[in-house]
């Protein structure tokens, strides 16, 4: 049977066979290929994926952010009932900025140096989802009472993402706050307008450990108490399993598994994933596996059928034929690939411990790509 | 040639301060140390991990023992000689034993060359006569699973596990004893870093290298390294064989890095120590907190640990501890004192326990 999107119950967000191409002068680079994802009102969603999946690129054609051309977007982005992709551009700001935030990972480069974090702050409060006020209508807002009450607003929020001293944090300079601090306040600000959607690229993968631990409790208890709907982007699956209640594992520009996080950790069905979690260094002492031979796929002359059957193990001719469809294998559970059939019998789908065995040290070996 | 017992490197007491210079006529006003007091020893064949979070100073100990910067105090031994701020003929002598791999794969190869020629360079220094260095060079590339092709390609053509082999072929070609590993995998991949990290395994065996492995991922640590020293702030906390540093690990610094790994399996989650988030950021190392460094982020820190620091000292003759809890003339300063075996490790001993008649 095949998995239907949407699987969120009451989804906030859907998206429906998207297909992102860069024009390029080799050709068009098809990247995703495909995807379909949703995420319903107060769920926290993953995409998770190695460098070069399509993770960020499903993202920024979720929020605009590329550029067209080079980029050919296609498909359907519905947003709480409204089909983005073919809002104007002065409609889909104001949507943007008034119900969605986005927290990039690089907490220096998204904060502007020339501006203090309280100047920066106020003016999203002031005209978040409002860049065309208008002359007058901007001096009106930004000399009158209305900038006091912002500021008093920043300032409760940079209280609730626990930045210490937040009233000189306020008249400083990004340069002179710590990642971690940085990182805070971009959250603060995302958080500003009360959205309904926000997306976290990589939070505080730039970070130190114990700080990204800190980063990761303080968005689990603002995801609590605001009641967000979260779409997270991370190539970690430890963090991917610590905050979030489903995921999608992304893939070549496809997503080739979805599935409730425990489910996904107990149960990994893809190729891909079982390569990726028995690849993942572990606490027990447990031996790991020697990675995933090869590489990603070329996206300019991408493999015609499954993309990830030139580095399964796995693999037979049929996969390299025709892409295989999202089997459902269990409530909101889909994986994409060949195995998970009705028609194959359960005792020739790979465990994890096979796949790791396949990908344990062969001696021996020649392989070249990683 | 020599003594087998003797350790291969041994670093002593090793200090290294950056003046901080102000004012017009730039005079030193203050220091930063970076490394302030390091004590280890790594013999051969064996493996050093050394982790810390950024600002801990695990860098700087690397590049003072190969020399890229001076040594403010302290000695570092290399196979029983004195290296500490060497000559230029000691340099020379040294840096065919001792080699280093760099965190960045992309910016320690020089993109105006091609793999070849890079890894060209090394073996010309060692005086390897033209005629033989296209050989070479490929036995080189076989040696860390990558072929001939490689040898006309520029750096730009390459992944990042890729241009990480390259590196480590590179540091590679004048045979050293000892590689100085200072987080060769943090930029790749997790299915590219248990490759390298597979590779680098290889290599130790087949040619005995010794290594120092700097990195912060502690879960990498697990199953590379023989012994585990965990660094705050330019000194070393706690250091230990690997097995007993994760199953028990003492200082309330350590455990909190344990605690913040997210792993994913719930067998993991009880080889960690009991959840301690720990307050605020890594101080700078221009104002080192008085008594003990990490007693402005430590659940458990007193009075008494802001006043005195601790010594290093070795617990139950085990692991050595740079903490208060651990000794005896402190012991009724703590009322909160951590279970030190992790929960998979306590379970275990229950469950011998009642197996007892």
């Amino acid at each position: 049977m095949k998995l239907d999107e949407p699987v969120a119950e009451n989804p906030l967000l859907t998206v429906e066979d998207l297909e992102v191409g860069f024009e390029s002068f080799d050709g068009l680079a098809e990247v995703i290929d495909g995807v379909n994802l949703s995420i319903g009102k107060g769920e926290v969603v993953t995409i998770a994926g190695e460098t070069g999946c399509g993770k960020s690129v499903t993202m920024k054609s979720i929020l605009r952010l590329l550029n067209q051309p080079p980029a050919r977007v296609n498909g359907e982005i519905t947003f709480d009932g409204t089909e983005l992709l073919s809002l104007s551009d002065r409609e889909f700001e104001r949507v943007k900025g008034q119900r969605m935030s986005l927290v990039f990972q690089d907490p220096m480069s998204s904060l502007n140096p020339t501006f203090t974090i309280g100047e920066q702050l106020t003016d999203t409060a002031q005209f978040g989802g409002d860049s065309d006020t208008g002359v007058v209508e901007f001096f009106r807002r930004r000399f009158s009472g209305e900038r006091d009450e912002a500021r008093e607003r920043v300032l409760e929020m940079l209280r609730e993402v626990q930045m210490p001293d937040p009233e000189n944090i306020m008249d400083s300079y990004p340069t002179q706050l710590s990642g971690g601090m940085r990182q805070r306040a971009l959250i603060a600000q995302a958080l500003l307008n009360e959205p309904d959607l926000l997306i976290a690229d990589e939070i505080g993968t730039a970070l130190d450990v114990t700080i990204h631990d800190q980063i990761l409790d303080l968005l689990k208890d603002l995801i609590e108490n605001h009641d967000l709907s979260v779409l997270m982007i991370t190539h970690n699956l430890g963090v991917a399993r610590q905050v979030s209640d489903r995921v999608y594992v992304m893939y070549g520009g496809r997503i080739v598994e979805t599935a409730p996080t425990e489910e996904l950790f107990e149960n990994p069905k893809h190729p891909y994933t079982q390569g990726l979690i028995a690849s993942i260094p572990r606490l027990t002492g447990d031996e790991m596996a020697t990675g995933i031979d090869g590489s990603i796929p070329e996206y300019l002359d991408p493999p015609p059928g499954c993309r990830f059957a030139p580095r399964c193990p796995y693999a037979t001719a049929e996969c390299e034929e025709a892409r295989p469809e999202m089997y459902e294998r269990g409530p909101q559970t889909g994986v994409e690939c060949v195995l998970y059939d009705e028609a194959v019998p359960a005792s020739e789908r790979p465990t994890v411990e096979e796949t790791r065995s396949h990908m344990t040290r062969r001696p021996g070996k020649q392989t070249g790509g990683d | 040639m020599t003594d087998v017992s003797e350790p291969l490197l041994d670093v002593d007491d090793l200090e290294k301060y950056f003046p901080v210079k102000s004012g017009i006529i730039k005079r030193t006003s203050d220091y930063v140390k970076a490394v302030d007091g390091v004590s280890f020893d790594i013999d051969r064949g064996e493996t050093l991990a050394l982790i810390g979070e950024s600002g801990s100073g695990k860098s700087t100990v690397a590049r003072t023992i190969i020399g890229l910067t001076g040594a403010t105090g302290g000695t570092v031994r290399f196979d029983g000689e004195d290296i500490t701020n060497a000559t230029d003929e000691q340099l020379a002598r040294l840096r065919s034993r001792v080699q280093m791999v760099f965190q960045d794969p992309t910016s320690s190869l020089n993109p105006r060359r091609t793999i070849g020629k890079s890894l060209a360079v090394p073996l010309k220094a060692r005086g390897v006569p033209t005629s033989d260095l296209r050989e070479r060079v490929v036995e080189l590339l076989e040696r860390v699973e990558l072929n001939d092709e490689y040898w006309n390609k520029y750096p730009h053509e390459l992944s990042g596990g890729q241009k990480q082999r390259v590196n480590i072929a590179r540091a590679l070609a004048v045979e050293p004893e000892l590689l100085l590993l200072d987080e060769p995998t943090s930029a790749l991949d997790v299915s590219v870093q248990a490759k390298i990290i597979a590779l680098l395994e290889d290599l130790q065996e087949e040619f005995g290298l010794t290594y120092l492995f700097i990195t912060h991922d502690l879960s990498l640590v697990r199953n590379f390294a023989d012994e585990t020293a965990v660094m705050y702030l330019g000194e070393i906390q706690e250091r230990g064989p690997t097995e007993e540093v994760f199953q028990r690990p003492r200082h309330p610094y350590s455990r909190a890095l344990l605690s913040a790994i997210p792993v994913t399996t719930d067998e993991e989650e009880a080889y960690k120590p009991r959840h301690e988030p720990l307050r605020g950021e890594i101080p700078s190392p221009r104002d080192v907190p008085t008594g003990c460094r990490f007693h402005t982020r430590c659940p458990y820190a007193t009075d008494a640990c802001s006043a005195d620091e601790p010594q290093f000292v070795a617990v139950d003759a085990g692991p050595s501890v740079r903490c208060h809890i651990y000794d005896e003339a402190y012991a009724d300063t703590f009322d909160d004192v951590p279970e030190v075996a992790v929960a998979a490790v306590a379970d275990e001993r229950v469950a011998s326990n009642t197996n007892e008649p």
